[in-house]
């Protein structure tokens, strides 16, 4: 059975990359979405098991949708995307409970690396 | 006590059933009555049952039985009738003593429950009152000793007893009446009492004795079982056999006296059992003890509450049980010699002692043996078993402490000594330590898994962050950070040390996620700025990180350098762009623009400043609104630069005026922007004049590609010269350069170019050829341009020796360009064109000079492609004059 996998980000252009570059790997993209708001509506609706969350989105807290989406489901592995020199922010989500982070502009090895460590991490 | 021992022991073996009483007739005429034995009177007497028959002899009316003595009529056959425990008959016996018999006595043992005794008539003896009916009797088991009157005429003494039972389960002469010498039977009294006084008292104290040491040691139990044992004991010889408590309580009710005897041996099997658990538990099974505790205590209880009739039937089983505890009991020590228990060998003979004598009492009880109470001396026995054992015990304990302090002292002082190295060494380390980290220039520290910086520091760090030794040893790094950042960076620093420490996390990702490896303090003392990098290295053991190790450095140098190499790129990068943007846009233009531009950065000043009366919401804003007509001036006149300098200053404060409140804090960031803008537009205009300028003075001098030529020929040729050996100089003479129109540039500049280096090569002598030829030291080169008719004269000329035709007309035939006699027959001037055919050269093959022979086919036919002519005036070893001719439309 495939993961499902929810991508969030504001930008049309980054959900489609993001989508090219899971395409080598079992997982099912249950939905995109533009803001936290949706995120964790959809979130709650279509109960992913893994994320990918672009933390630098202006309108919605990325942070505070992380910490709600964990509130919801504990399991489910949350991945940012974050811009290169947001440390800070980083920090911040891997405390909330974030599993990894990419760094922008995201590269197919990085995006790749990174569903890599996720999955190995769910095998046991 | 020996003595007694010794009695006791000969008079118990001498108390084998030897009927003297046959047929209620015993006869003792044959024996010796000495002072040394009694006779005891076992066997068969006459028993007269329902009846107490007259004592003076005159016959009974029921007709008797025999029934043995010791023993009970409980169940003996009466005519058929199996007689019950309870009733009341007479005992008769005749005794024949034989005349002049010294006086004798009786000693009477405890009967059950009641009787009086008769001999020859007179009563004797009584114990209890014995009657019909149960009411009227009144029960007391006691033995006595009597005193016999003298016997009749014939010598015989004519006993008979009365006796009734009413309380116990077995009514009759339950031991052995004995008749002896009176000294001997009180002897024998007096004896017993003497030994029974000892046991008690014996037996008491050692009782209290492990009773108290149980009270010292609660946790030794077993003296405590031990100890009640031993009270319950010392009680039996009073109780029980003489019955002393009712020899000396006589008020005591038999009912009380009787309880006390059967508890103390009730109670003496729960509490050696109890004993013999606490002694030997993994051997005494627990089951086994539950057991017994499970029989034993509901007899005590039916011993005090019920009445002796119904207790006293409980005698046979419990002793039964009693005797199979025994035997368990002795297959226990035997286990616990077997798994070499400590003290096993010495309690097993012990308790041998005792259960022999216990058993024993419990036969003699039981009538199937005659021995008096044996059971409190084999509790000596055992107690004396006991004893050495403690004692034993207590020697080891002493031997072994003493031991044990030696060994102690010993150590100590060896751990002393130990220590006194350690320390020392210690000492020498810490200081060897201390002297390491003294000498670091850099800050260096250890993190704790707590986040807790350690004590070893090295004093560099508290250089750097300017605080002292407290505020920094065992507090928190992020506190520490707090203190000299702040909030958010000392927030990020826990957060970060979180990360630090999780084993999941790989060093790469964090190093990236390091929040302090460029942090700019104020320094707390100094005030002054500085820049800090903060590095960590992770300690891992196994699969967990120990610790962190952090080191510091003052990186504010650095940092200024970098930041001085970053200004001068982005200047540079803004130069280009400025050069770039002149290059597209035409001066007017610019000037068009700044005049353009001029109140809006009027605006954006007075917005910003100070003195300006407005709320910063609304500086922002109208400063955003010029930064927008900057821009959009900008790129109406293709000004790039200036467009994206305003595209950027309008960005930031847009990010401003996105946010809910605005602090003046935030003017400062607009502030640094508006001055980086001003800057901008001053380098920009710097540049501009720069270059207006430039091409003033450019107009005025009508610069072309030939004026360049003035500086560049004198020093080609110099080099030329050096380079061939050769010694020349160029003039410029008529030289207007500016009457060349621009189209005719290219061209004749490669010409000239060539000319001269040909020139060069070719025609210029060697010195030495020159002063053979008369000619000046010095070749002249002259260059000339002038206007006449509407045409332009370039002249090259040189004074060396020119064309040599007869070598043209030679590599011409060489090369076939013509026929031999055709050659031969073609004047100079003809000839002289073959030197334009490609590749033509004259000259051996050389380096980059001129000696390719591609220069002068090119010149010609660049000349001709702008619509020129190539004139040559020559004369052999004499001077060489090139002239372009250029139309001057």
């Amino acid at each position: 059975m495939a993961l499902k996998v929810l991508i969030v980000d504001d930008s049309q252009i980054m959900r489609d990359v993001i989508q090219k570059f899971l395409a080598g790997f079992d997982l099912e993209i249950a939905g995109t979405a533009r803001d936290g708001e949706e995120a964790i509506q959809l979130f709650r609706e279509l109960q992913p098991d893994i994320v990918t969350l672009d933390i630098t989105m202006p309108r919605i807290d990325g942070l505070a949708a992380l910490k709600e989406m964990k509130k919801i489901n504990a399991e489910a592995q949350i991945m940012i995307v974050s811009a290169i020199n947001d440390k800070s922010v980083v920090l911040k989500a891997l405390d909330a409970g974030a599993a990894l982070f990419v760094n922008k502009p995201v590269s197919a090895d990085a995006v790749k690396a990174a569903i890599g460590k996720l999955l190995a991490q769910r095998k046991p | 006590m020996a003595a007694g021992l010794l009695a006791l022991i000969t008079t118990a073996y001498h108390a084998q059933p030897v009927s003297i009483v046959s047929d209620g007739i015993a006869d003792i005429t044959q024996l010796t009555i000495d002072d040394k034995q009694d006779i005891p009177l076992d066997g068969n007497w006459k028993f007269y049952w329902n009846e107490f028959i007259p004592p003076d002899g005159k016959p009974p009316q029921t007709p008797p039985i025999l029934l043995k003595v010791r023993g009970t009529w409980k169940g003996a056959d009466f005519f058929g009738k199996p007689l019950p425990a309870t009733g009341w008959g007479s005992y008769a016996i005749l005794i024949k003593v034989g005349a002049g018999q010294a006086p004798l006595a009786l000693r009477v043992p405890n009967v059950g429950t009641a009787y009086a005794l008769f001999a020859n008539g007179a009563k004797i003896a009584a114990s209890g009152r014995v009657a019909k009916t149960a009411d009227e009797s009144v029960a007391r088991t006691q033995p006595l000793t009597v005193t016999l009157p003298p016997p009749d005429a014939q010598g015989r003494l004519h006993l008979v007893m009365h006796v009734s039972n009413y309380e116990d389960r077995h009514g009759g002469i339950w031991q052995t009446v004995k008749l002896g010498r009176p000294e001997l039977i009180e002897t024998g009294f007096n004896q017993s009492f003497m030994v029974a006084t000892f046991l008690c008292g014996a037996i008491l104290l050692i009782g209290l004795h492990h009773i108290f040491l149980y009270a010292r040691r609660r946790s030794e139990r077993s003296n405590l079982a031990f100890g009640l044992l031993c009270l319950l004991f010392a009680l039996r010889p009073l109780a029980e056999g003489n019955r002393f408590l009712l020899v000396f309580f006589s008020e005591m009710p038999w009912t009380l006296n009787s309880r006390l005897a059967y508890l103390t041996f009730y109670g003496s099997v729960p509490l050696s059992a109890w004993f013999l658990q606490l002694v030997f538990p993994t051997q005494f099974h627990r089951r086994v003890f539950q057991f017994v505790l499970a029989i034993s205590l509901p007899a005590c209880v039916a011993v005090l509450a019920l009445p002796a009739r119904y207790y006293s039937e409980t005698l046979t089983a419990f002793q039964l049980f009693s005797l199979a505890m025994i035997v368990y009991s002795g297959y226990v020590i035997v286990c616990a010699i077997l798994a070499g228990e400590r003290g096993a060998k010495t309690l097993a003979t012990g308790l041998v002692m005792l259960f022999a004598g216990a058993t024993i009492d419990i036969l003699t009880v039981a009538n199937v043996l005659n021995f008096p109470e044996l059971a409190p001396l084999g509790l000596i026995g055992f107690i004396m078993s006991q004893s050495v054992l403690l004692s034993l015990r207590q020697e080891n304990a002493y031997e072994r402490l003493e031991k044990l302090a030696q060994e102690n002292t010993a150590l100590i002082s060896s751990m002393e000594i130990k220590i006194l190295e350690r320390t020392a060494m210690i000492a020498e380390l810490s200081a060897e330590g201390d002297a390491v980290l003294g000498a670091l220039s850099e800050g260096v520290f250890l993190i704790a898994r707590d986040q807790i910086i350690g004590n070893k520091i090295s004093p560099k760090i508290l250089e750097l962050l300017e605080i002292e030794h407290e505020e920094l040893v065992q507090k928190s790094f992020a506190d520490v950070i707090l203190q000299i950042t702040g909030e958010a960076l000392s927030e990020d620093a826990r957060l970060f040390l979180k990360v630090l420490f999780n084993p999941d996390m790989d060093d790469d990702t964090v190093e990236q996620l390091n929040p302090l490896s460029n942090v700019a303090v104020r320094g707390l003392k100094s005030q002054r700025t500085k820049i800090l990098q903060f590095n960590f290295t992770r300690q891992r053991k196994g699969d967990r990180i120990m610790a962190a190790f952090a080191s510091c450095r003052d990186i504010t140098a650095d940092e200024q350098k970098r930041a001085e190499i970053e200004e001068r790129e982005s200047r540079a990068q803004n130069q280009l762009e400025i050069v770039r943007t002149l290059f597209s846009v035409s001066p007017e233009a610019l000037q068009a623009f700044y005049g353009s531009i001029e109140n809006e950065l009027e605006d954006i000043s007075t917005a910003l400043s100070p003195e300006t009366d407005l709320q910063v919401r609304d500086r922002i804003e109208r400063a955003y609104r010029a930064a927008h007509t900057i821009k959009g001036s900008a790129q109406l006149f293709k000004v790039n630069f200036i467009a994206s300098q305003a595209h950027a200053f309008e960005d930031k404060l847009q990010s401003l005026l996105k946010r809910d409140t605005l602090e003046n804090l935030d003017l400062l960031g607009v502030n640094i922007a508006h001055t980086e803008l001003q800057r901008a537009l001053e380098e920009f205009e710097e540049m501009i004049l720069k270059i207006l300028n430039f091409q003033k003075n450019a107009k005025t001098m009508h610069l072309n590609g030939i004026d360049i030529l003035r500086d560049a020929l004198p020093r080609m040729v110099s080099e030329l010269s050096e380079k061939l050996g050769k010694q020349a100089e160029i003039y410029f003479t008529d030289f207007s350069p500016e009457l060349i129109p621009s189209r005719y540039t290219a061209a004749l500049r490669d010409g000239l170019v060539q000319c001269v280096r040909n020139a060069l090569a070719h025609s210029i002598e060697a010195p030495q050829r020159r002063a053979e030829l008369g000619k000046p030291a010095i070749a002249r080169i002259e260059v000339s341009a002038t206007e006449k008719e509407n045409a332009l004269f370039i002249k090259i000329y040189d004074d060396g020796s020119s064309f040599d035709i007869e070598k043209i007309r030679a590599v011409a035939a060489e090369r076939q360009l013509a026929e031999r006699e055709d050659l031969n027959r073609m004047p100079d001037h003809e000839i002289i064109t073959f030197i334009f055919e490609t590749g033509f050269s004259t000259a051996p093959p050389s380096g980059a000079v001129a000696g390719r022979g591609a220069g002068m086919d090119i010149i010609a036919r660049k000349i001709r492609q702008i619509g020129g002519k190539l004139r040559i005036r020559w004369a052999k070893e004499q001077f060489t004059e090139f002239t372009f001719v250029l139309p001057k439309k």
